[in-house]
């Protein structure tokens, strides 16, 4: 299967790489930007149209690497690979949540290409857009693929927020979320960070808020986490290979000056995570708190039939996975 | 051709260089095959989904439909081809033949690549880690059990369930 021809570019400098997209787009010269490629590639393949320029990053350092400053933060390099990170000794000894999620993503093969920046803006996926071409041709093209219909909602208008109903399918957002971590992007304007809980749209097209001329460098986690840690859970038809078709992350900590904070995630199951804290001393008992935790992030997504799962299912299993692991954070904690 | 543009590539294969003008957009898995006609890396889905293009990359085994050719320049590159010393199998390859665990064949140059990357970082590996190991390689003949005994078998002997293996 090949893809429509691309001029490639494997700058070697942050700098360069930013001066190239500058160029470029002010040029008014589409590109793509290209980590591990393992989501790009794909999708080169099944669309027919041409990118531009394919940007490869993989040279560049200042994306690199996993930083341990003690008591402070974990910094990930946007470019280190789910099975670094999956195996790294600093990220299991801070954070083993982190670790144990990178390794529950794809398949092995894919872990040693596929980054964690990668991750932070995999693509929206829908039944109706992640199709093979002759699929696709049993279907009038949907607004995600240039068209003027959403076969999910379709009384879905041009104009309307969101437009595009394909879901968020990252698994280490919602980990990432329930850290507090941040992002650090890159421009020929210099650097912005911004909380990764501000980072995602609730739109399946515009999906987040890296622009034109951007570039996602670093990911920082601050230590220490939730006193209790992070777990996740994610379900899934195979062990391998797929993505979520609903993940679900629980934290557990103290709040600075007495009782406890429940905290949850979801992905796979909105156009962008969801993230909900609840502490208990504003609710009452324990059992209160996660009521309400799950009943407010529950009333926060909307699930569609996107595969083997319904969606009420789907539903179902949002408070028999947030019970699940919270009560394995309680007995720990 | 399909585009202008061609680029000048020397990518180490099996511990050799091979230099090609290709376009940008050849992937390894089609600069194997159609350019240096190594085709026993097999091209099965092509979309990342099967695992049978599995390659190592600096050691490490990653899908070669996903990855650029361009993107391997500088990287060592380590294809079923690579495996066997002449005419004596690695012992991996031994051990699928012995126990049968080929049937059409497709998936097992993807297999003996992840098998021998799992052999050399563990060398005496538990079950799961080989069902770990092959959990992004499709098989849609043997069920997976025997490519795990022969696997098992490769590392020592112990087929895991207590048994020797013949």
């Amino acid at each position: 299967m090949r893809m429509p021809p691309f001029r490639f570019e494997r700058p070697a400098e942050l700098r360069q790489a930013l001066d190239l997209l500058r160029e470029l787009d002010g040029a008014g010269n589409g590109y793509v930007l290209s980590a591990g490629g393992t989501d790009l590639v794909p999708m080169m393949k099944s669309q027919p149209v041409s990118v531009g320029s394919l940007i490869s990053l993989t040279k560049l350092k200042a994306l690199g690497g996993i930083r341990l400053d003690p008591g402070k933060s974990l910094s990930l390099g946007a470019l280190v690979t789910l099975g670094d990170l999956s195996s790294d000794a600093a990220v299991r000894e801070t954070f083993p949540c982190i670790a144990e999620t990178a390794g529950k993503i794809a398949t092995p093969q894919i872990r040693n290409r596929a980054t964690v920046g990668g991750n932070l803006l995999v693509d929206n996926r829908c039944i109706y857009f992640n199709q093979s071409e002759q699929n696709r041709l049993a279907h009038t093209p949907c607004f995600k693929a240039g068209g003027e219909t959403c076969h999910l909602v379709p009384k879905t208008a041009r104009g309307d927020d969101p437009l595009c109903r394909a879901r968020f399918v990252s698994d280490l957002a919602p980990v990432l979320l329930l850290l507090h971590a941040t992002i650090r992007i890159a421009s020929t304007a210099g650097e912005r960070s911004l909380p990764l809980r501000d980072f995602h749209l609730p739109d399946g097209i515009s999906r987040n808020r890296l622009g034109r001329g951007e570039i996602l460098t670093r990911i920082d986690v601050p230590l220490p986490g939730p006193s209790a840690g992070v777990l996740y859970e994610k379900l899934r038809i195979r062990n391998a290979i797929d993505f979520p078709s609903l993940g679900v992350a629980v934290s557990l900590g103290r709040i600075p000056g007495g009782g406890t904070r429940f905290g949850a995630a979801l992905t796979g199951v909105h156009t962008r995570p969801v993230v909900m804290q609840v502490d208990e001393a504003a609710r009452g008992s324990r059992e209160e708190s996660v009521d309400s935790l799950i009943a407010g992030i529950s009333r926060a997504v909307t699930p569609f039939r996107q595969g083997f799962f319904p969606p009420d299912y789907l539903r179902k299993m949002i408070p028999v996975l947030i019970r699940r692991n919270m009560e394995k954070l309680l007995r720990k904690a | 051709m399909e585009s202008g543009e061609m680029k000048l590539v020397t990518l180490h294969v099996n511990g050799r260089p091979f230099r090609r003008a290709i376009v940008p957009s050849t992937t390894l898995l089609e600069f194997l095959r159609d350019e240096i006609d190594l085709t026993g890396t097999k091209r099965g889905c092509d979309m990342g989904e099967c695992g049978v293009c599995t390659v190592m990359l600096d050691g490490k085994p990653v899908l070669s439909c996903l990855l650029l050719a361009a993107e391997a320049e500088g990287a060592e590159v380590t294809t079923v081809e690579g495996i066997a010393r002449g005419n004596e199998l690695h012992p991996v390859q031994e051990a699928l033949v012995a126990h049968g665990a080929i049937q059409c064949g497709f998936c097992t140059p993807a297999m003996v690549v992840n098998a021998v990357h799992l052999l050399e970082r563990r060398p005496a590996p538990t079950r799961e880690e080989v069902k770990e190991c092959i959990s992004g390689t499709i098989c849609r003949c043997t069920g997976y059990t025997k490519i795990e005994k022969a696997i098992l078998a490769a590392a020592g002997g112990d087929s895991g369930e207590g048994g020797k293996e013949a």
